[in-house]
């Protein structure tokens, strides 16, 4: 039975990552039968093809939350939860920064009491520095820049699959 | 263009002996503002302010002549990391309103509206890609 994607108007994620020309999806392992981490292109689940530059909305997968999208050369973190705070919300952190005195800084760039989004500007400055590429415009989305899906894996892989629509 | 209003913002501090903690290499410009915004917090505690009106008169320049790139950057960068540093070391956020340019304190307000939830993020959006709220987002 393939896995229900659907693709709607509301929450704007911005695509501005290079040539996505590929989209798959990767998710959470344990989740899915056959979709594993090591799938190279999980069973079920269909890619889409989108050509040139185009902005993706509010990718949602029916009973799981955490996933990646990944493009040719681009992986994103998809957590697929309400924006705005609630008993489910629970942001994704941004990857952990190998230089110390930057995650420093990106340790101070979350908003107290914060329920919003990722909670602050820790996830642009982080990807910044995990990734040394440019991070897109258009910030409060999960993009993960170039970083690779072995090292996004991590994230999605020790998250509950807590909230949220389906 | 992001380089160019980054650099012409750096360039201010680094001027007074600051330095981005990182390679250039290893960074970008929401990391570099971040350490930017450290820098200032820094200083308003105690000061010396002398670069103060330098730094948010570009900010104020780049806030009227940039596009929503550079926008993005500087008011979910900058401007932002200004408030959450500055709320995470009990800083009072209204002792930067003095340093704020009218297109400056607007934005401080929207940031300041969107996290007390008067302002949408998608109003946030638009307000920082220069549209009104109900447009189309750009591509």
């Amino acid at each position: 039975m393939p896995t229900p994607i659907t693709s709607t108007s509301g929450m704007r994620v911005d695509a501005e990552w290079p040539a996505p020309e590929a989209w798959q999806l990767w998710q959470r392992p344990g989740c899915q039968p056959g979709l594993g981490p090591d799938a190279a292109r999980p069973a079920g689940v269909r890619t889409v093809t989108v050509p040139g530059a185009e902005d993706m909305w509010d990718l949602t997968v029916a009973n799981d939350h955490d996933f990646c999208v990944v493009t040719v050369n681009t992986a994103v973190l998809v957590h697929d939860c309400p924006l705005t705070g609630g008993p489910d919300w629970d942001p994704v952190k941004p990857p952990r920064i190998q230089n110390p005195e930057l995650q420093s800084i990106a340790d101070q760039l979350y908003r107290p009491g914060a329920s919003i989004g990722n909670g602050g500007t820790a996830t642009p400055s982080a990807l910044d520095s995990a990734t040394s590429s440019r991070v897109p415009n258009g910030l409060r989305t999960w993009a993960a820049g170039s970083l690779t899906i072995r090292e996004l894996r991590p994230q999605v892989s020790t998250r509950p699959n807590r909230c949220c629509r389906s | 263009m992001i380089d160019e209003a980054l650099t012409e913002i750096v360039d201010v501090v680094r001027r007074d002996g600051w330095s981005h903690p990182a390679a250039a290499e290893e960074t970008g410009p929401y990391s570099v503002l971040a350490s930017l915004a450290l820098h200032l917090v820094d200083l308003s505690a105690a000061g010396p302010f002398a670069l103060f009106p330098a730094v948010f008169g570009a900010l104020e320049r780049w806030l009227a002549r940039g596009d929503a790139a550079i926008r993005n950057v500087l008011i979910v960068g900058l401007i932002e990391d200004l408030q959450n540093i500055s709320l995470n070391r009990g800083i009072a956020l209204d002792s930067w309103e003095e340093w704020l340019g009218t297109r400056s304190r607007d934005a401080w307000d929207v940031v300041m509206g969107m996290w007390a939830g008067r302002v949408t993020p998608d109003a946030l959006k638009a307000y920082v890609e220069g549209r009104p709220a109900d447009a189309e987002p750009t591509t």
